[in-house]
């Protein structure tokens, strides 16, 4: 069981609060002591708040929570992503850029989570402006995996994910555009969901790729990502593309652990060549585990598939091109000085406040958007985005969720890929076609590999089928003792609750 | 102008839609506010804000294309048009690119056979950009400062085919739209406010060839005198250099209304590459007739139809229908007095001639008249009942206008009526009509020296005391219908 | 697809980006690769695919015309690096 309060689950917290086991109090301060002695190895975050999680978690223990149901979360201590708007609090999407840009709105999904209780401990570490997949390329230092400090967390959402697995928060908020959440999320052993594109406003996100950018849960269980889901999903109306109608209550829906009626789609082209033979092992088990739960297994493809990162690359760095324009040094944001005139300003500016891989990604976007060009490439790529669309539609026609790889590796080695972007791309093989179709998908910790770095296996669920998945997902988790594993580095500093 | 080119002239409109708020967010968009007070993070373009469509702008930029006879798109998009430049806080405009939400469509100018339809390319709508302020106007040249009150304010911009053919036309075709726009109470049409803007394109071309020549942009012509100065110069500038055997550049030219000349953008224009792609924060825009029908219904009538029905139902002159309906305001204002009293012609006089001079000289115009329509039309019954003369009303109307009294209040000021006016006047009248039927016979035969005859008549029978005025107009009323 | 060197220059233009001499090169490189494998699309047939913008099978998002509470000006320019007299400040602009 639980040996220290910072290593509880959302749903063992929400219980022994009610029970008056605790207090949301003593929690956050377990939590920030965990913060102070992992910190300094892992870097998972930009900032922490501790004065005043210490006060929200005072104020929740003194104001009774709403009614049951809507209180899971009540005094919870919570991280977020720092590409989420918080108001008054420095946001900088671990840019320079934006190094002390102060927020005068809170993201929708921060609203939200505050009305719920929660407790904000602090900003998580990321990939600048989410472009990465392994938290290397912020400008404030890389974060290391808490597994193994010499390798990634995976990215961009690599602060949330390695502050989940090595207990420096109860549960994060990552983003998504192509695998920000799930690829992490497999590398530290934790789990991550990608809701369905339109199930979470976005406002207050700051952008990267507006069409594939989703916000998600990032938690120690399937059914922790089940509670966050559920406080932080619904229509916005200030978010255009967010989807109206009632949000179903996921963690009520879970289940009894049974799979039976269920079809799980293993999906053929997942397991070609360039997928490393530890993690197919363990995903293979893992789909066998769903088999003797009650799932129906079968093989389905998705031919177009091995596109996906071609046309993620064009889609999502043509917006990106677009949605970074604003950072210019006028508004708000980092200006450079000694400039000759405007255009000079706005040259050193954009230079010096974005890192190389948010410069080279802006010019790919540009490039690809650019007179003469954008046939070619944008629009090509929105055509072989309609054909992948048209394969998962296809397949969801046969089974109810498809299983494979979160990421043909697990975590690689810090600087292995800095040199090699387009391998560093190739990461996110597996995650990216999701974005692209804008179904949900879910990464749960599955098995490790001989050198006792986690796998992920990964579950896709057809638009709005969260509560597929997350039934299949805590199935998993029912049977299986994966997710109750903590890395080293917390068993090496973790004291015993007394 | 030259006979030996031809003159081809296309012209955008931006006119500011007449919304209570902006087009992606719910920021005012009045006029004259301090500096960067009407703002929001999502008109700043902080990040991780997102646009969210006005309704009324919508239903404006619909209303305009069911007026002009556009086809209106059954899905239309929004783009993102990007570019950098300090009033444009997202490094891009939303626009419309591939889809606007009209296509086609025509303006009405001229009339008898100088009447031509101006056809236009499309209407699509976009967001406004601030404002930039020259350093010398806030006391520090070296800089240039930003206001971003205006960004986000929703534009319909109007472009018309390249049909125009000089700038008088031009100037007509202008005048057109903007009448309409008001009238459609989508636009205020205030020039100088900027809520109607227009740029133009010309060029020229050899008279009889087909390919057009190279097109020079114009801008910063706020005013339709403007427009026209603008263009005349261009022409001839043009026209110049082509007989010089020179070539036109393609460039952006400002006109300078102090020199009445234009002159080539400092600023380097990019090579146009505004990358446009749809804008993913955003659906499309489906108009389905349930949206067109609800739309229609509550379309104001336009100036043409308004001016057929004063000619048609009311009996007025088509001059008088044509005065009456350049402005709604006046419209609304005299339709509201005839339906207190129930004789256009006569009320239409009133309005064309006291009223408006009246708001002439002070300035103002039917919007804020000082005289309800109902106190014009109790004012006309009195003068009809004989209570007093005509001279006497309009004296009356003045005071009405200039002191804000009501009719009876003017009326009683004036006095009692004079001696000999009023009913007893249109009584003498009546009998010295019916004492001379062969004078009338004689007048209305052709013999219009015998209307002296009339009023000498009358003048003798009210002992000379009587408004001649008055007196020819109540023989006019009776002797020339 | 090959990217030329000032094509690249004339990109970094567009994007108000400034490349050091030497990134120029490396970026030229870079971007190659990346476009080289994007070729590949180039063996799938699209005639007749419509592209895909959104998922969503959303259309007519609209928000009522109604005035909402706006930000004041000292917020406004909260965050700018140069401001004065209520404005946000930028080098002389010349037209
Ligand atoms: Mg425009
Ligand atoms: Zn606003």
């Amino acid at each position: 069981m639980v040996t220290d309060l910072a290593d509880l689950t959302l749903r063992q917290f929400a219980d022994g609060r009610r029970r008056g086991d605790f207090t949301s109090e003593e929690v956050t301060r377990a939590v920030l002591e965990r913060i102070a002695r992992v910190e300094p190895t892992v870097h998972a975050y930009l900032r922490v708040d501790a004065d005043a999680a210490l006060e929200a978690a005072r104020r929740a223990d003194r104001v009774a929570p709403p009614p049951a149901g809507a209180s899971a979360l009540w005094g919870a201590p919570i991280a977020l992503k720092d590409n989420l708007c918080t108001r008054g609090v420095t946001t900088t999407c671990a840019s320079r850029i934006l190094e002390n840009f102060v927020p005068p709105y809170d993201a929708t999904v921060v609203e939200r989570l505050r009305a719920s209780g929660a407790v904000f401990l602090g900003k998580t570490n990321l990939d600048e402006f989410a472009m990465g997949s392994s938290t290397e390329n912020s400008a404030f230092g890389a974060t290391r995996n808490p597994w193994d400090p010499a390798t990634i967390p995976g990215g961009s959402s690599g602060g949330s994910a390695a502050a989940v697995a090595a207990g420096a928060c109860l549960a994060a908020l990552g983003s998504d555009t192509g695998g920000s959440i799930r690829q992490p999320a497999a590398c530290c052993g934790i789990v991550g969901l990608k809701p369905t594109y339109g199930r979470v406003s976005r406002y207050g996100l700051m952008a990267f790729a507006s069409s594939l950018d989703q916000i998600g849960p990032m938690a120690r269980t399937v059914e922790d990502c089940a509670l966050l889901l559920e406080a932080i999903a619904g229509h916005d109306p200030r978010d255009s593309t967010s989807i109206p109608g009632p949000v179903p209550p996921y963690a009520a829906l879970l289940g009894d652990g049974r799979l039976d009626g269920l079809t799980v789609g293993i999906v053929r082209e997942f397991f070609a060549a360039g997928l490393d033979a530890e993690v197919e092992r363990s995903v293979r088990a893992a789909v066998r585990t769903l088999e003797e739960r009650g799932a129906r297994v079968r093989e389905v493809s998705l031919p177009h598939g091995k596109y996906s990162v071609a046309v993620y690359y064009i889609l999502a760095t043509a917006e990106a091109s677009s949605n970074l324009a604003r950072y210019d040094g006028v508004k708000y944001g980092y200006r450079a000085e000694g400039a000759r005139d405007l255009i000079d300003q706005y040259r050193r500016t954009r230079s010096a406040g974005f890192g190389p891989e948010v410069r080279r990604r802006i010019m790919l976007g540009t490039y690809a958007l650019s007179s003469g060009y954008y046939d070619a490439y944008y629009r090509k790529a929105q055509q072989v985005r309609t054909l992948i669309l048209n394969d998962f539609t296809a397949a969801f026609r046969e089974v109810d969720v498809l299983a494979g790889p979160t990421a043909p590796t697990a975590a690689f080695r810090i600087g292995e890929k800095s040199d090699d972007p387009l391998q560093m791309y190739l990461s996110d093989i597996f995650t990216i076609s999701v974005n692209l179709a804008g179904v949900p998908g879910l990464s749960l910790p599955c098995g490790f590999t001989s050198a006792g770095l986690p796998i992920g296996l990964q579950l896709i669920g057809p638009a709005f089928g969260e509560e597929t998945l997350l039934r299949t997902g805590h199935a998993f988790q029912l049977a299986t003792d994966w997710h109750t594993k903590r890395p080293p580095l917390v068993k090496a500093t973790a004291g015993e609750v007394p | 102008m030259t006979d030996r080119y031809e003159v081809v002239i296309g012209l955008e409109v931006h006119a500011q839609l007449a919304t209570k708020t902006k087009v992606f967010c719910g920021c005012p968009t009045d006029f004259g506010a301090a500096a960067n007070t009407h703002v929001c993070p999502v008109c700043l373009g902080l990040p991780g804000v997102l646009p969210v469509l006005n309704r009324a702008a919508v239903e404006c930029i619909v209303r305009t294309g069911i007026a002009l006879g556009c086809a209106i798109a059954p899905v239309s998009r929004f783009a993102r048009k990007n570019y950098f430049y300090p009033d444009l806080p997202k490094g891009y405009q939303i626009s419309q690119y591939e889809l606007p939400v009209c296509s086609g469509g025509g303006v009405a100018i001229g009339a008898g056979a100088a009447a031509r339809t101006i056809a236009l390319t499309r209407i699509h709508l976009e967001e406004d950009a601030g404002k930039l302020i020259h350093g010398e106007n806030l006391g520090d040249p070296r800089q240039s400062f930003v206001d971003l009150n205006r960004a986000g304010v929703p534009l319909m911009e109007i472009v018309s085919e390249p049909v125009l053919r000089s700038p008088a036309e031009a100037r007509d075709y202008l005048v057109a739209l903007r009448d309409i726009v008001v009238h459609l109470g989508v636009c205020d049409g205030n020039m100088e406010q900027g809520s109607y803007r227009c740029d133009a394109n010309i060029s020229l071309r050899p008279r009889g060839r087909e390919t057009l020549g190279t097109k020079v942009e114009l801008k910063n012509m706020n005013s339709f005198r403007y427009v026209q100065q603008a263009l005349d110069y261009e022409i001839a500038r043009q026209e110049a250099l082509l007989d010089e055997g020179g070539r036109v550049v393609q460039e952006t030219r400002l006109f300078d209304p102090k020199a009445g000349t234009t002159h080539s953008m400092r600023r380097k224009e990019e090579a146009h590459d505004y990358r446009y792609f749809p804008d993913p924060d955003l659906v499309p825009l489906a108009i389905d007739a349930a949206f067109l029908a609800r739309v229609a219904a509550a379309m104001p009538e336009l100036p043409e139809a308004r001016r057929r029905r004063y000619v048609e139902s009311l009996g007025l002159p088509e001059y008088d229908a044509g005065v009456l309906t350049a402005d709604p305001a006046l419209a609304c204002w005299f339709e509201a007095a005839v339906a207190a009293f129930p004789k256009p012609k006569t009320v239409s006089n009133w309005v064309m001639g006291e009223l408006l001079r009246l708001l002439r000289d002070a300035g103002r115009d039917a919007r804020d008249c000082p005289v309800p329509p109902t106190e014009l039309a109790a004012l006309l019954a009195a003068v009809e009942a004989g209570t007093l003369t005509r001279a006497q009303a309009k004296g009356a109307l003045e005071t009405m206008f200039r002191e804000g009294k009501t009719a009876a209040a003017a009326i009683e000021a004036q006095g009692p009526a004079a001696p000999g006016g009023g009913g007893e006047l249109a009584a003498l009248a009546d009998r010295v009509v019916a004492e001379n039927p062969d004078k009338v016979a004689g007048y209305r035969g052709g013999k219009v020296k015998l209307f002296e005859f009339f009023v000498g008549q009358m003048m003798r029978a009210s002992g000379g005391r009587s408004n001649p005025d008055e007196i020819r107009r109540l023989l006019q009323e009776r002797l020339d219908r | 697809m090959k990217i030329t060197i000032d094509q690249v220059r004339y990109v970094a233009e567009l994007a108000r980006l400034d490349l050091a001499p030497g990134e120029e090169g490396s970026l030229t490189g870079q971007l190659n690769a990346i476009l080289e494998y994007m070729d590949q699309l180039g063996e799938v047939d699209t005639t007749g695919i419509e592209p895909t913008s959104h998922v969503l099978p959303l259309t007519n998002v609209m928000r009522e015309d109604v005035v909402h509470e706006c930000l004041t000006n000292d917020e406004a320019l909260a965050n700018a690096p140069s401001a004065e007299q209520g404005h946000f400040a930028v080098p002389k602009i010349i037209e």
